[in-house]
């Protein structure tokens, strides 16, 4: 088994793992790290003002006119470079890996996966099955339609040319003469792409296979894969991969003790223990697993998520009591059917009516339906809910009641001024990265007044940095992160007291936080590791036994089991280990196997016994191992009958009968095993 | 497609029968139903008797899977039987209730009520289980396939009336809409004046209460080596198939299940999951339906008409299932149409059962559910709710109301006041239990006595089959993707499963049973018994056949050691066992000892290998010994197992090992009579060593 690791960003969780030839990705996100040295770029038919921005000025040596160069493309804006085009990505694939040879995607959750419609365009022959919750699927495939449509508007409003990309004296250019505004793209700046289609997106849906949590799927008779419930949120879960070790299948055979040649590998991603609206975060079975690989912590040590939800209402109550707007940019799913309900729940009590909250994006009320119609992926509460016939959240309420009001439009003209939002009014939009999207517009707008405010509630940008572009703003602005991914301290406990993983592999970043534990073997990656997974024997193999007649065991109370012998043959039929009991009694009888010590005295009785009289019994003082033992029994003992006719031995270990006739050899025999000898 | 012969062959068999009914092949099945008048037929005594033994296992704690050693004597008689009771649905429909045994876990499917019988007898018969009593300490599991009332209808009175505490399983959508039904069953049958009905309102909540749902997919862990998991059955919405494993033994009970997809529900499927046996229903087991889309132009072709000369249609249907697929259609229908009558769903059920349908979208089909999001299909536009004023109303209308086998309700009450005006018409879309107004209607009754009342149903009778089952040719196909072992047919007539039976058995080769009620069927299912094996075991028996031919690797044995502790079972090498046991092996070696004269002519051992090879391998039936001259004066045979050895004064030793004794004897009488004959002839044969032949390795 090895593990290919993708990211060096343990938050942008990417690996390959093999096992048996196979190839299996774990989860796929779209790095957007890079978003902010982007200029934001305002919906078509509303002032652009960073057009007008100076374009960077490259002073090219080699050219005969002394001219500088400008590059439309970069802008400098507050004395810092910004890209001015269209959105592009970049993806975590790398050459050094053959991604068509891929056999299975095994999604977390729908935040993980929105880079794969890149690797279904990439590699055409690429024929893997995608595994995710049905969650997964609807809000994963209404975020990847949010970002073409996103980005579509973007590319009707500037047209750009990419050139400047392929030109290497720009990077060598820009790092002579301002080394500090070299920015992060550059890094990437070859392998961006511009967005992928609705085609693209529609091509690498179709191959998706729905599973729930706790639906074993068989990805080859060898591996196990079920998806567990982390909680996070709506369809999000861990993966648990059980890979037989010994040979290849999965034996359908269930062993009754912990005991069975199954390896346990978890892929834990975003988990929560807190309780929110989706299922329970369940890791029962993860308990005592071979492998446990950890990502998508929180960033915030020890940061709680209720006491910043507490601020964050105190907060919000200041600004509407100021007749301002709040301005919350935030994904438009997940986190934010929480906030409608906590927020409209906050203001009943405080008494705050005809609140309005706006949910703005092209996807708004598909998210409200396809959440709704997800009830069995809630909360046992909300689970009670539906089975009486109400929705699991409360937004079709809200909206009735024009507490929540959605657009699902994906762009705000100038003409739509928030005069037309009802104040006092909370506005959630997005994109995150403050870059594309609705919520250019409302801060262009919004950022005038001192008695607005924008809350960041997500953590995956600097506030500061993305807040940057629109400087300088009146408008109040907080960063209140609510992360509700499990934090190290939280993990520790876990790790430690609970699951207890027999190997942990996490990323060299989370090694300082981990407390060691000398029963867990901790090993840590890095981008582009290719780790080998120490390898863990499974000291049986299952199979069953067909028995033809009865067994007879012998108990044997000193251990308190009982054994017997099993003579058969051995096949592996239907990936089954098969033991076929042989009908033979002859060959069952005399195949003994013998064990303990002789008794000399009963021997000699059963002897008589049988009729062999006049016996020579001589005290043989053979070297012996046992030199320690002196008792009677473990002495060497000779006996002889009728003139030498027989002659037997008798040792600690071993006995010899000497005897040419072969009736007279089988009555010692008998005599030597009845009620003597343990026999097997 | 064999399917197609199906009909020829079914008039040859039950010609007479059907030529009645020729001209719409289903109603045969109408027919069979008459003949079957009778209730239930009695319980057996042995069943009984086998319900009384199962209950002296449980007191004595002696369950299958060994515990110690006693237990392993009768588990292999005890582990490969299924044993499979009716309580309902065995050669009848409707109350499907059926008891199987397997692994010693008894579980029952399905908790149904007939909706033919008015007193006890429309549930199932509890007292088989237990005479009285709580039930809980005899069934280990329920498990409801979906929310029909002859498959559901007696659990409230199962759990709380006779007492049931265990673990109860249905889908989620089930669990959701099961409550609905089972309120509006007791609404009908409670009897207004006295208040006595089956159960109460507090019983339906408390039995819901004790379900656990689970969801499509999902493998839900009843026990400990216990699982259940189910499959989309398409029948209705939540309906599922169940496969059921405990141990290695594995069932897969398919409930109702339907395997062409329809306007709102998609189609059945499993897993090649090759259960020992699969129970399945049989409701349309001897027809071939025409295809959906022609039944649907032929029923609204029927509609239009009635409508155009100013007829009222009625349409019986259960409040959920059909309802809503004919619903779709009609909207879709009179959208396109332009058509204006007035339309209307009589139910006593509340509104809210179209919103299970957008609450359980996973749980329609393909179509719905990718375009769920943008428009909900179940906001019907043209289909307004009934109201009670509406029934004297004149003019044209079209009534959907529940429910639909016309035994209580709206659709009984309308069917009183429309049945005498022959301009109006019914049309009964599915199938109706036998003893109900609507199978007394359809089989071609036209008087009936309603509260000491005649009436005459003058109104035009169709009947057309919407029935969301399987036809014969969906149950081959979903036997031939779950290839069982054997098959047992249940919710079917007993003429149409006599048919089906001939069906599995002669084209599919599988066995196929059709128990009626109270008659337990016993199925033995040939599993081993788990075992851990030791790797090295199964090494060591590579390496020894590693060089041999495929039938000697056939016929080679394997010689292992069980060891059998807390209840865990496994086969080491002899050599583990006894290193684990801390037992000593003691060798017992036997020994021959011929004497042979040095001075007159040594025995050579090429000359005994000879021989050896001449008498022990000689013979073609019995498998070869390996002899090998180890050195001057040793020979093994069959790695060490037996050696010949020459001593240094000239005897000859031969020395074997208990578990060898056979070829020991056997040696040792060849070769002492070789030697009486060498040295007795000694001076006669001069044995040359030029003749000896080649070492046989």
């Amino acid at each position: 088994m090895r593990l290919y690791c993708l990211s060096d960003d343990p938050n942008l969780p990417c690996f390959i793992l093999t096992v048996y030839g196979r190839s299996i990705l774990l989860d796929f996100p779209l790095p957007i790290d890079h978003l902010l040295d982007y200029l934001p770029i305002p919906s078509p038919g509303c002032v652009n003002r960073f057009s007008s921005l100076p374009k960077y000025k490259l002073l090219s040596h080699n050219k005969e006119n002394n001219l500088p160069r400008q590059i439309d493309e970069l802008r400098i804006l507050h004395n810092q470079l910004f890209v001015y085009s269209p959105i592009e990505f970049y993806t975590l694939d790398s050459s050094q890996y053959d991604f068509s040879l891929i056999d299975i995607i095994l999604i977390s959750n729908y935040e993980t996966l929105l880079a794969l419609p890149y690797l279904f365009k990439t590699y055409e022959n690429l024929n893997a099955q995608i595994y995710l919750t049905e969650p997964t699927y609807r809000f994963g495939q209404q975020l990847m339609y949010e970002m073409v449509s996103y980005v579509e508007q973007q590319s009707k409003m500037i047209q750009t040319n990419d050139e400047w990309k392929y030109d290497p004296d720009i990077f060598d250019s820009i790092e002579e003469q301002q080394n500090e505004k070299k920015l992060k793209l550059f890094s990437h700046a070859q392998k961006l792409m511009s967005c992928y289609s609705i085609e693209n997106v529609d091509k690498c849906l179709s191959h998706v296979t729905i599973v729930h949590f706790n639906e074993q799927i068989d990805l080859y008779s060898s591996i196990r894969a079920s998806a567990i419930s982390s909680g996070y949120c709506l369809g999000s879960c861990n993966w648990q991969l059980d890979i037989n070790v010994n040979h290849n299948q999965t034996s359908k055979i269930e062993t009754s003790s912990s005991q069975s040649n199954l390896t346990r590998f978890i892929y834990m991603s975003s988990s929560t223990t807190l309780e929110t609206y989706s299922t329970k975060f369940s890791y029962d079975s993860f308990l005592n697993c071979d492998y446990l690989l950890l990502s998508n912590l929180c960033h915030l040590s020890s940061m709680d998520a209720s006491i910043n939800a507490t601020e964050l209402t105190a907060k919000i109550e200041n600004i509407l009591n100021d007749h301002g707007s709040v301005l919350i940019p935030c994904s438009s799913t997940g986190l934010i059917y929480d906030m409608f309900e906590f927020l409209t729940k906050y203001f009943e009590q405080i008494n705050l009516l005809n609140i309005h909250m706006y949910f703005i994006s092209p996807i708004s009320n598909a998210n409200l339906a396809i959440s709704n119609a997800m009830s069995e992926w809630v909360t046992e509460q909300r689970q009670t809910a539906s089975f009486s016939g109400t929705p699991p959240f409360k937004h079709n309420e809200l909206i009735k009641s024009k507490c929540l009001i959605t657009i699902s439009s994906d762009r705000l003209d100038d003409t739509e001024t928030l005069i037309n939002f009802e104040q006092p009014s909370i506005i959630f939009t997005g994109h995150l990265s403050l870059r594309f999207g609705p919520v250019v517009q409302l801060i262009e707008k919004m950022k005038t007044s001192s008695s607005n405010g924008i809350i960041f509630i997500d953590n995956q940008y600097s506030y500061v940095d993305a807040l940057k572009p629109y400087q300088p703003i009146n408008m109040k602005c907080f960063y209140l992160p609510i992360d509700t991914r499990l934090n190290f301290s939280q993990v520790n406990i876990l790790l430690n007291e609970k699951i207890r993983p027999k190997n942990l592999i996490v990323h060299e970043q989370y090694l300082n936080d981990i407390v060691k534990n000398d029963k867990i073997n901790i090993l840590s990656y890095r981008k582009y590791d290719n780790i080998k997974l120490p390898s863990i024997n499974r000291y049986f193999i299952n199979g069953q036994l067909n028995i033809k007649s009865d067994i007879k065991p012998k108990l044997i109370p000193t251990s308190n089991l009982a054994i017997a012998s099993i003579h058969g043959h051995l096949d592996m039929c239907d990936y089954v280990y098969d033991i076929n009991e042989l009908d033979n009694e002859n060959s069952k009888q005399n195949n003994l196997i013998t064990y303990g010590k002789i008794d000399v005295d009963k021997f000699l009785i059963n002897l008589s016994k049988s009729g062999i009289f006049g016996l020579e019994v001589k005290q043989l003082n053979e070297y012996d191992n046992d030199v320690n033992d002196n008792e009677q029994s473990n002495r060497s003992v000779e006996i002889k009958y009728n003139q030498g006719a027989a002659k037997i031995i008798v040792r600690s270990k071993q006995t010899d009968i000497e005897c040419n006739d072969p009736s007279l050899m089988n009555k010692i025999r008998d005599a030597l095993l009845m009620n003597n000898i343990g026999t097997l | 497609m064999v399917w197609f012969e199906i009909i020829p062959s079914l008039v040859l068999t039950a010609g007479p029968l059907l030529l009645i009914a020729a001209p719409t092949i289903y109603i045969g099945n109408w027919f069979f139903l008459n003949g079957k008048k009778y209730g239930p037929k009695n319980m057996m005594k042995d069943d009984r008797d086998y319900y009384m033994y199962l209950r002296d296992r449980r007191i004595t704690g002696n369950e299958y899977y060994p515990r110690g050693v006693e237990a392993i004597d009768e588990r292999p008689t005890l582990m490969s039987d299924i044993r499979i009771l009716p309580l309902g649905a065995g050669q009848d429909v409707g109350r499907s209730c059926i008891l199987i045994t397997m692994g010693g876990k008894n579980i029952m499917l399905d908790c149904g009520l007939h909706m033919g019988f008015y007193d006890d007898r429309r549930f199932p018969d509890f007292s088989v289980i237990c005479k009285d009593g709580p039930l809980t300490p005899y069934i280990h599991c329920v498990i409801i396939s979906h929310f029909h009332l002859d498959h559901c209808g007696a659990l409230p009175y199962m759990t709380e009336v006779v007492g049931y505490n265990g673990p109860l399983y249905m889908t989620y959508p089930t669990k959701a809409i099961c409550p609905l039904l089972l309120e509006d069953f007791r609404k009908v049958t409670t009897d207004k004046t006295t208040q006595q009905g089956p159960y109460t309102s507090d019983d339906i909540k408390n039995c819901m209460k004790k379900v656990i749902p689970v969801s499509l997919g999902q493998t839900v862990k009843v026990d400990t080596d216990f699982e259940i998991k189910a499959y989309y059955a398409g029948h209705v919405l939540g309906a599922a198939m169940f496969h059921i494993r405990v141990g290695q033994q594995t069932l897969v009970y398919t409930g109702d299940f339907n395997t062409t997809a329809d306007r709102h529900l998609g189609s059945a499927h499993i897993d090649r999951c090759r259960p020992d046996v699969l129970i399945t229903e049989s409701t349309y087991g001897s027809t071939v339906r025409d295809s959906r889309r022609a039944r649907e132009r032929d029923f609204m072709a029927k509609v239009v008409d009635c409508v155009r000369h100013g007829g009222k249609v009625l349409v019986p249907v259960f409040a959920v299932g059909r309802a809503q697929e004919l619903c779709i259609l009609l909207e879709t229908y009179l959208e396109r149409m332009n058509l204006n009558v007035p339309i209307y769903f009589a139910s006593g059920l509340s509104e809210k059962v179209n919103t299970y349908y957008s609450l359980f979208v996973s749980w329609t089909n393909e179509k719905i559910q990718s375009t769920f999001h943008q428009k909900n299909i179940f906001d019907f536009k043209h289909i307004k709710p009934w109201d009670r004023s509406y029934v004297e109303q004149p003019g044209a209308m079209i009534v959907f109301a529940s429910p639909g086998m016309l035994h209580a309700g709206y659709s009984l009450h309308l069917f009183k006041k429309w049945a005498p005006d022959e301009k109006n018409m019914i049309i009964i879309p599915g199938y109706c239990v036998a003893n109900t107004v609507g199978s007394k209607l359809l089989l071609g009754q036209r008087r009936f006595l309603f509260d000491g009342k005649e009436i005459e149903a003058k109104m035009q009778v169709h009947y057309m089959s919407f029935s969301a089952h399987a036809d014969a040719k969906g149950i081959t196909q979903i036997i031939r993707q779950c290839q069982p072992s054997n098959v047992v047919l249940v919710h079917g007539e007993d003429l149409v499963m006599d048919f089906l039976r001939g069906r599995v058995q002669d084209e599919l080769k599988i066995p196929c049973y059709k128990p009626a009620n109270g008659e337990t069927v016993t199925i033995s299912t040939p599993h081993g018994v788990p075992v851990d094996i030791e790797p090295g075991l199964v090494q060591q028996l590579k390496e020894e056949t590693a060089d041999v031919s495929r039938s000697e690797k056939r016929s080679k044995q394997m010689r292992g050691t069980l060891i059998i502790k807390d209840g865990r079972l496994r086969l080491v090498r002899p050599s583990t066992a006894m290193n684990e046991l801390g037992l000593v092996h003691h060798t017992v070696q036997f020994h021959s000892r011929f004497p042979s004269s040095i001075n007159i002519r040594p025995i050579t051992l090429v000359s005994l290998i000879q021989l050896l090879e001449r008498e022990l391998n000689s013979n073609e039936n019995e498998s070869k010994h390996r002899i090998i001259l180890i050195s001057d004066n040793l020979i093994h045979i069959d790695n060490q197992q037996l050696r010949v050895s020459i001593e240094t004064n000239g005897d000859v030793d031969i020395a074997w090992t208990l578990n060898n004794e056979l070829l020991g004897q056997r040696v040792s009488s060849h070769i002492k009579s070789f030697i009486d004959q060498h040295t007795s002839t000694a001076s006669v044969i001069i044995i040359s060593d030029s003749a000896a032949s080649p070492d046989p390795m």
